[in-house]
């Protein structure tokens, strides 16, 4: 009886643990039998070359990739899982220094040349250093992915006076922009702006569970007369 | 208040999780905390028996004790507070126990250092009020034991509604009062409560308390008792409320003894009707008949103004009417409560609060003002020490001689007392110069120290009342907070589970349609790939379809109607076995109780923990499953599921309910694990609890508590 009672007690956990949890356990437990499925997928595929007709191989070209869609799913509940479970602590970090960065990077592609941004002041925010780079690149991803074929990308990322101990953080481009009913669900996860897009549509629901667990808001609006202004809030000092 | 240095005892029997909340309460900024922990009920007490803690966190569930025989063995070797840790399944214990007197209940994992330090704070907070509202209370019913003549409080109600059926009757008053008899006497004082006796009261009468009273009372109940009876009848048919009378008798010493019995009837109060009946030996004291009688009447007062201090209803409507009995009964002329500010001993700041005169007139001084006269020292003093102080118009005292002659009073005797809102003092004044005999300085003493505990005991309940609200103000939000985050999980996972299944259906989709056309044109290596393709893809599938499972459970509506467990658990079990042919299973169902739940979801319930007990025996060569039922207090029926399987480790019993938490590797046992987390969900809705109790390699047994068909309220989370 006692010892009853005390699996019961046990027994507890909080929705927080849970959906923690939840996320933990979809990532690792469907990991196992997805790679399983994976590789005989590709077995298969490399035996079937000679011994299957062309229909077949076609059905197995759309598993394997199917399969692969699933991973880059799985890996995205793992990157979101992991946005709390992060233990960088956070300490001051100039937002510019990681723009410039990604820019130079990004903009070195043939797809992105020619990419200006223009950041002009420094943005001093306290968060987790790794965190900020996760942020800022998919937010820049984004930009990069969504860019105008007839105009060279341009980025602005800038901050308003503070207020308080939150500073408000705008990145606005000029690229293909978003629908309103889009723009609705954005945030959501695994929301595709388009369903061809090779992207899971994890980014954005990533970007804001890192500013949600800093205590802030992300939006997204149109901007004009095209393109995007993300729009998100930071602590400037450590809470 | 000083909160410089808190001494807390933790007492939690997980190790981790004290280490746990020890980290979080080494967040706290607002004070120094000192952490002692036990890990027993037995090192609990030992503990709080050598040391002097503040306050007392307790996990209810310990090796040695639990639920709450816990709390009550901690209560009785602590005045701590006590802050109940509890899960989310017992959390109707907690609430339970913090009716019970535990300040608070904080759920485990779902705290932080600023809620924590808050619940430290309030709870400490509120235990100092509870013991001012103790201590007032005690002391209230000490002028009650101390009035120096023999009370009797009764519950009279019987009185009242023999008097009401036969005036509804019809009856007149006089055929009523004929008709009774000793017999009737009897039988009416039979149905009459004794609330309260005094000391006196019990020496009086020989007794030791209420209860010897009540055996013994009948000893002396004679024919003289018919008349009494008559004259109380009448009384309350007519309306009176006071009847007198003489009584002598021989008490159990075989003294014979002249009584004299008032009996008070003073109306409902505190949801009874009240009774004082004071007994005076008036054989004791003829000599003295006009100051005896004074005398009485100011202690009858006195008794009768102190009772109406421990009544309920609001505060100062009770010292008015403390001040209109007692200054009659003192035959003073005005009667009044002072608070006043002593703080400058130069100058005494006062204000009335209350005040009485004869026959309903009104004081019409300002109510405030400030004696800065060089006799105030005298006062301020006075105040201090506690002890009634006589003054007399022509003193010395100048300010306070101006007030009596704009009043024409001759002398005001200021009797001080102390409370939680500052110094104050009741006083008494007479037109006629006279001689304050003691009995009225020790009447007025005692009741001036109620009337001020009684101000302390009112703010401290106002306090208590406040936080109190602020305590379930807490609770309301932790729990909205939690539904709310109960539902943001689930529409996640469903639609998590949801996008998952597309990529998945795809691959099912093709690799089927290999299986059915191509199958013959691979090799035996082929096969094989494709095998364990559909493999793995239908083992995800069912594990993503467990998790929409779990997900939806959470939105449906329950419908409760009476369930035939026995019924049903036999056809889940006849379905399940039919999955398994070949094993050996040895299935008893006792005579199972019957229960009030939703049939859908309790057959749920069933499927999966009968299906568990199956697949944790399959390597037993014969599995044995044993279901039985017992009624349990509450209205709830506690099920119980028992096998001989593989069990489980009793450490890991806290992991067996979450969502895809398996205790087993995957290849020994198919099954996604959800399905432990099904049941809990369930029950919970239903407002049951899940239990589990295992042993590795030894059998486990899970119990399951459901609402009985008596059961009305069932409770629905969401």
């Amino acid at each position: 009886m006692t010892l009853n009672s005390h699996a019961m007690n046990s027994s507890v956990s909080t929705p927080e643990n849970e959906h923690e949890r939840f996320l933990y356990s979809v990532s690792h437990d469907l990991q196992e039998p997805l790679r399983m499925v994976s590789s005989f997928l590709k077995l298969l595929e490399s035996k079937a070359a000679d011994q299957l007709d062309d229909e077949s191989k076609q059905y197995l070209r759309y598993s394997v990739e199917n399969a692969e869609r699933m991973k880059q799913m799985i890996h995205a509940l793992v990157d979101l899982s992991r946005v709390n479970r992060d233990t960088e602590p956070p300490t001051s970090v100039d937002l510019r220094v990681i723009a410039q960065e990604l820019n130079g990077m990004l903009s070195s592609t043939a797809r992105g040349a020619g990419a200006q941004l223009v950041v002009p002041e420094p943005i001093n925010v306290h968060m987790a250093p790794g965190q900020a780079i996760q942020l800022l690149r998919i937010l820049f991803q984004n930009a990069f992915d969504n860019l105008r074929e007839d105009a060279p990308l341009a980025l602005r990322l800038t901050a308003g006076p503070p207020n308080g101990n939150t500073l408000a953080v705008e990145l606005e481009d000029n690229g293909q922009g978003m629908s309103e009913q889009f723009i609705k669900v954005a945030f959501d996860l695994f929301r595709k702006k388009e369903r061809n897009s090779p992207n899971v549509g994890a980014g954005l629901a990533i970007a804001k569970a890192i500013v949600v667990r800093y205590g802030g808001e992300i939006h997204i609006k149109q901007s004009k007369p095209t393109g995007t202004v993300v729009s998100f809030s930071l602590p400037t000092l450590g809470g | 208040m000083n909160y410089l240095k808190t001494h807390i005892l933790v007492v939690e029997d997980n190790y981790q999780d004290f280490i746990l909340f020890k980290e979080i309460l080494s967040h706290i900024r607002g004070f120094f905390i000192q952490i002692d922990h036990a890990d027993s009920l037995k090192s609990a007490c030992e503990q709080l028996g050598q040391t002097h803690f503040d306050i007392v966190f307790l996990d209810l569930f310990l090796p040695d004790s639990f639920g709450q025989e816990t709390f009550a063995a901690v209560q009785s070797v602590t005045t701590a507070p006590i802050i109940i840790l509890s899960g989310m399944s017992d959390r109707k214990i907690a609430l339970d126990i913090v009716k019970q007197g535990a300040q608070d209940y904080i759920l485990k994992g779902e705290f932080d250092a600023n809620l924590l330090e808050k619940s430290i704070i309030y709870s400490i907070e509120r235990k100092k009020y509870q013991e001012v509202l103790e201590e007032s209370e005690r002391r209230s019913r000490s002028v009650f034991e101390s009035v120096g003549i023999a009370i009797a409080e009764y519950d009279y109600t019987a009185l009242i509604e023999f008097v009401e059926e036969r005036k509804a009757a019809g009856k007149s008053v006089n055929d009523v009062v004929k008709s009774l008899d000793l017999a009737g006497v009897k039988a009416l004082r039979s149905k009459m409560r004794v609330i309260n006796l005094n000391p006196e009261a019990l020496s009086l009468y020989n007794c030791t308390n209420k209860d010897d009273f009540e055996r013994t009372y009948p000893r002396f109940y004679d024919e003289r008792f018919v008349g009494y009876y008559q004259e109380v009848i009448q009384a309350l048919w007519t309306g009176r409320d006071k009847m007198v009378y003489e009584l002598p008798f021989i008490n159990g010493e075989g003294q014979l003894i002249h009584t004299l019995k008032r009996w008070r009837f003073l109306g409902k109060q505190g949801g009874f009707y009240r009774l004082l009946v004071s007994s005076e030996d008036v054989s004791r004291i003829k000599e003295n008949e006009e100051k005896v009688r004074r005398q009485s009447m100011v202690m009858e007062g006195v008794a009768k103004a102190a009772a109406v201090l421990l009544g309920d209803g609001d505060i100062n409507e009770r010292i008015n009417t403390v001040i209109s009995i007692a200054g009659e009964a003192l035959s003073g002329v005005c009667m009044s409560v002072y608070i006043f500010d002593i703080t400058n001993t130069n100058e005494v700041i006062y204000k009335r609060t209350h005040a009485w005169m004869p026959g309903g007139r009104e004081l019409r001084d300002a109510p405030h003002g400030t004696f800065s006269d060089p006799q105030t020292v005298d006062l301020s003093n006075q105040l201090e020490i506690g002890e009634p102080l006589l003054i007399r118009r022509n003193s010395t005292f100048a300010e306070v001689n101006a007030q009596l002659e704009i009043f024409r009073l001759a002398c005001t005797v200021i009797t001080p007392f102390k409370t939680s809102v500052g110094r104050g003092a009741m006083t008494l004044s007479y037109s006629s110069d006279e001689d304050v005999p003691d009995y009225v300085l020790a009447g007025m003493k005692t009741l001036a120290s109620s009337v001020g505990s009684a101000l302390a005991a009112a703010k401290a309940q106002e306090d208590l009342r406040q936080v109190n609200e602020e305590l379930e103000q807490r609770v309301d939000d932790r729990t909205s907070k939690m539904q709310q985050a109960i539902r943001e999980l689930e529409s996640f996972s469903y639609s998590v589970s949801h996008d998952l299944r597309a990529p998945l259906r795809t691959i099912s989709g093709f690799t089927g349609v290999l299986h059915e056309d191509y199958r013959h044109k691979l090799d035996e290596e082929g096969r094989h790939f494709l095998d364990n393709i559909q493999k793995g893809a239908s083992e995800m599938s069912q594990l993503i379809d467990d998790l929409l499972n779990f997900s939806r459970l959470g939105r449906r509506r329950l419908e409760f109607d009476v369930v035939p467990m026995n019924k049903l658990v036999t056809d889940v079990f006849t379905e399940l076995r039919a999955h398994v042919p070949d094993r050996d299973i040895v299935f008893v169902c006792d005579g199972l109780h019957d229960c009030k739940g939703d049939v859908a979801m309790l057959r749920q319930v069933m499927v999966n923990l009968l299906w568990n007990a199956i697949k944790f025996t399959g390597k037993q060569q014969q599995a044995r499953i044993h279901v039985s039922s017992k009624p349990l207090e509450n209205d709830f029926i506690e099920y119980t599921v028992t096998d001989n399987g593989v069990g489980f480790n009793m450490q890991y019993a806290d992991k067996l309910f979450g969502v895809f938490q398996r205790l087993h590797p995957h290849e020994e046992f198919d099954g996604s694990g959800v399905g432990l987390a099904i049941i809990q969900r369930i029950v919970s809705r239903h407002g049951g609890q899940v239990t589990a109790y295992g042993e590795e390699n030894n059998g486990a047994s899970f119990y399951v508590a459901l609402p009985s068909i008596n059961n009305l309220i069932v409770h629905d989370d969401d």
